[in-house]
């Protein structure tokens, strides 16, 4: 046997073992990178759940809080930054340009909102509310939901970052444009979240 | 048609046999042909007269050849059969969130879970493909990990009935173990592929790497890319052949079960007729589907000439014609389906008639009752599905109390939800179990956990299961990061009440066979067990606990044995019925896992087995049939969940909530049973 074909051989088996390799890599990247595309769907949802949520509390607070008006205002503003922020994001999870801006929204408006919270506590008759009770409470479950999902999301954005990180797959990553994910924070009102006690 | 679900599943094994000869023989003709064009370039090249028969050479060749399509589709398979989420994800799906608002996207999913309810399987997660044509496919090596998946196009231009004959297509395929087969198709076909790929390699290469080496291995290295590029290509000619021949008969099942289970063979052509009208048609554009077009609804690749012997569909018109004798050629125009209008809140007309005998809660609407009359019928109703049970589960879909289907239909309060469903209704036990929880979850899942306590409750018996298997998608969004936590909270509670009552055990089963597939995923146990002898031992265990679960008297109790051990065997009694106290779960629970192993021709017998004893007084308990619902799911056949009731056709009486002796097993196998 000529030694011609033996080089051709084990050419081909190296050819072979790179380009299954390679597709393996490829692979796993796009399921990764979809995964954590679509963890962000779950998050999408409850943050427009919140979003629409909040002209209602307003509607109820301003009876009572009427001179508080710049802080309505302002969680009025915060509010629909956020929406914008949030619908940049939800087109492309996978830019962190958008998910920056997404977390700094949803920040701000977690600190307006605390804001709102902690000072309808000088009054009584707002706290007694029905309605702002139900809201309140509602708030705090969709608070709940989306901190859940964001762990979700954060962990399946996380675990594509590795899955690039690693040697082998960071050049096949390179190659074919999987940029790093950024991860959600935990807005800062969300700590501060009212609690609704089911004792 | 005849078939039932488990000679399906025998001939699916059989049907990869003959895969497999084929695998064999196509490999081996490669190997001949690349054996011969080596020799031939050998000629070629050398001097003097050279020998037809180098052994050397053809065992290298040999090698080579075995190595690159076996190695090649191994690695095809072991891709595929990761789980029908990476298959979906592989094809750019985005997954439906129970939450969803959008009106098109909560038809499918309500068109899903009901179908899933119906077969007696956990909802598996939809996807939404972005393509503008009409088409679905399913994908998941076994009926627990499957997903559903269906194009935009689908969405937007099909009536609820239409997707639902669409949905009912692919719960066919999930059911009959078609996915299995088509994973080992796509991978025998890669595998030749790639000897084309390599060839187009060395093509390529040979007229690249002109100046350094001499002359004659350049022309050597062509000739032997292009014989190898030949051969890959025609190849794989054949294996689509096969796949496209394999593929057509297949589709044309699904079609005809699909009519089966809707009995609405006016929804399905209506889709089909639609996909004729589209000028998409059913196209898909994902270049990563290419592999993959036989999972699909409709062709997902269209075009003329050789294209129709390879199109892994028969013709359009043909399937429309086997489902409208009628249908006249002319395909309608197609506009988009009004969703708004269709899909309301509530029963919809056409709602099931409830007859007597459900057990009366208000607010729900009452349930039809079937009737379990032989233990041969369980078998048969294993992985079928008929109109009659539709209607059921779509009322147990439309009769879920709202705020348990808006928790079932999210991660975070799905969790709370199971949590709720393990609380025990005794309100001593239910105490230490909410110790337990506030010391080992955090306070908000406490909290919700207790909000939805109270409605949990109040839920009958019979739709217990089916509201964890309406949790199951969303329990399958928590990261693996939160599934940990998620199994040992569920453990824990199991255990802080010292019992471990049925339901308990049935949900245990449930969840973590298929939850544990998708977060600790483990190899599919191969049937090893094919003589009935060697299981008799483990059935004889299941059926003790069944016979003992059914009746507290020791006569009773030993017929009901007996009666399941017969419909086991066939013949004379071969063991006795042990006593209660050396019955475990724990013993039961190995048992379980044995038969999980058995072939399908042993799984039916062992369904029929357990029936038999079950209807050995002529009624089964809801207990009971959520008894059998975990051993059957555990055999991997989907039972659907419509064993309630007695047989007989004797007035229902209703179901007391009985207290399950079987609890009092568990944890001291040596102590005399307490009745509760």
């Amino acid at each position: 046997m000529s030694p011609v074909v033996i080089t051709v051989l084990v050419l081909l088996g190296v050819v072979l073992l790179l380009a299954l390799w390679l597709m393996g890599v490829y692979n796993k990247l796009v399921v990764a990178r979809n995964r954590f595309e679509n963890a962000f769907a779950q998050i999408d949802v409850q943050l427009k759940r919140r979003y629409d949520l909040i002209p209602n509390l307003l509607e109820t607070v301003k009876g009572y809080m009427g001179y508080e008006r710049a802080t309505l205002e302002a969680v009025i503003q915060a509010r629909n930054t956020a929406m914008a922020a949030e619908q940049k994001a939800a087109a492309r999870p996978s830019d962190p340009a958008a998910m920056r801006e997404l977390n700094q929204a949803e920040a701000q408006l977690g600190g307006v909102l605390g804001r709102l919270f902690a000072l309808s506590e000088a009054y009584p008759d707002l706290k007694a509310n029905q309605n702002m009770l139900a809201l309140q409470e509602e708030l705090a479950s969709t608070e709940n939901k989306i901190g859940f999902a964001r762990q979700a999301f954060n962990d399946a954005a996380m675990h594509y970052n590795n899955q690039r990180e690693v040697f082998p797959a960071v050049t096949v990553a390179g190659m074919f444009g999987f940029t790093e994910a950024s991860l959600l924070e935990t807005a800062p009102a969300e700590r501060a979240a009212p609690r609704v006690s089911f004792q | 048609m005849a078939t039932d679900f488990f000679q399906q599943q025998e001939l699916a094994r059989r049907k990869t046999a003959q895969l497999v000869v084929y695998f064999v023989l196509a490999i081996v003709i490669l190997v001949a042909l690349v054996y011969a064009v080596l020799l031939g370039l050998g000629v070629h090249g050398g001097e003097g007269p050279v020998s037809w028969w180098q052994p050397q050479l053809l065992l290298v060749v040999a090698a080579g050849v075995g190595l690159v399509v076996g190695g090649a589709s191994a690695f095809k398979v072991s891709q595929l059969a990761s789980g029908g989420q990476a298959v979906a994800l592989m094809l750019g799906g985005a997954e439906v969130p129970g939450t969803t608002t959008d009106a098109r996207e909560k038809r499918l999913l309500n068109v899903v879970e009901e179908m899933a309810l119906a077969a007696g399987l956990p909802v598996p997660p939809v996807y939404v493909l972005d393509e503008p044509g009409i088409n679905a496919f399913a994908a998941g090596y076994a009926s627990g990990d499957a997903v559903i998946g269906v194009s935009r196009g689908a969405l937007a231009y099909l009536t609820r009935d239409e997707l639902q004959g669409v949905v009912a297509h692919e719960f066919s395929h999930v059911l009959s173990g078609d996915m299995r087969i088509n994973i080992r198709l796509v991978g025998l076909i890669f595998g030749i592929m790639v000897l084309s790929i390599i060839g187009r390699i060395l093509l390529h290469s040979g007229g690249v790497a002109s100046g350094r080496q001499d002359p004659r291995a350049r022309a050597a290295m062509v000739t032997l890319g292009l014989a190898v590029f030949v051969l890959g290509l025609v190849g794989a000619f054949f294996g689509r052949l096969i796949m496209a021949a394999v593929s057509r008969q297949r589709e044309v099942l699904a079609d005809a079960s699909a009519v089966q289970f809707t009995r609405n063979p006016d929804g399905l052509a209506g889709a089909l007729k639609k996909i004729g009208g589209l000028t998409e048609g059913s196209r898909v554009h994902n270049p990563q589907a290419a592999e993959a077009g036989h999972m699909f609804f409709a062709n997902a690749f269209a075009g003329p000439g050789l294209a129709g012997l390879l199109a892994t569909h028969p013709p359009l018109i043909e399937r429309i014609r086997q489902l409208d004798p009628g249908f006249d050629g002319r395909f309608p125009e197609v506009r988009p389906a009004d969703v708004e209008r269709e899909e309301r809140a509530g029963p919809r007309p056409g709602s099931v008639a409830p007859p007597a005998g459900m057990p009366r809660v208000p607010g729900l609407p009452q349930l039809p009752l079937p009737v379990l009359g032989l233990a041969d019928e369980a078998a048969s109703r294993v992985g079928q599905l008929d109109p009659r049970e539709m209607d059921y589960a779509r009322a147990l879909h439309d009769g879920m109390p709202d705020v348990l289907r808006a928790a079932a239909q999210e991660p975070f309060s799905a969790r709370a939800l199971v949590y709720a469903l393990l609380l025990d209704p005794r309100a001593d036990l239910q105490d230490l179990q909410l110790v337990q929880l506030k010391a080992g979850a955090e306070t908000r899942d406490f909290a919700e956990s207790l909000r939805l306590a109270d409605p949990v409750r109040a839920l009958p018996d019979t739709h217990r299961l089916p509201l964890l298997d309406l949790a199951m998608p969303a329990l399958r969004q928590m990261s693996p990061r939160q599934h940990r936590p998620f199994r040992d909270q569920v453990e824990a509670l199991m255990l802080a009440d010292q019992r471990l009552s049925l339901f308990e055990y049935t949900l245990r089963c449930v969840l973590h066979r298929h939850l544990d597939a998708q977060f600790l995923p483990q190899r599919a146990a191969r049937p090893v067990h094919d003589a009935p002898e060697q299981l008799a031992q483990p059935v004889a265990t299941v059926l003790a606990l069944l016979a003992w679960e059914g009746q507290p008297e020791p006569d009773a109790a030993a017929r009901a044995f007996d009666a399941g051990m017969r419909g086991y065997t066939g013949g004379g009694p071969t063991h006795r019925l042990p006593p209660r106290e050396a019955c475990s779960l724990a013993a039961f629970d190995a048992a379980l896992q044995a038969l999980g192993q058995a072939v399908p021709a042993l799984k039916r017998r062992i369904v029929v087995a357990c029936t038999a004893c079950i209807l050995a007084n002529g009624q089964v308990a809801v207990r009971e049939a959520e008894l059998l619902r975990a051993i059957c799911d555990t055999l991997d056949c989907p039972l659907p969940p419509l064993v309630v009731g007695e047989a007989e056709g004797r007035s229902g009486v209703g179901f007391p909530k009985q207290e399950a002796p079987l609890a009092a097993l568990l944890e001291s196998p040596g102590s005399p049973p307490a009745r509760g």
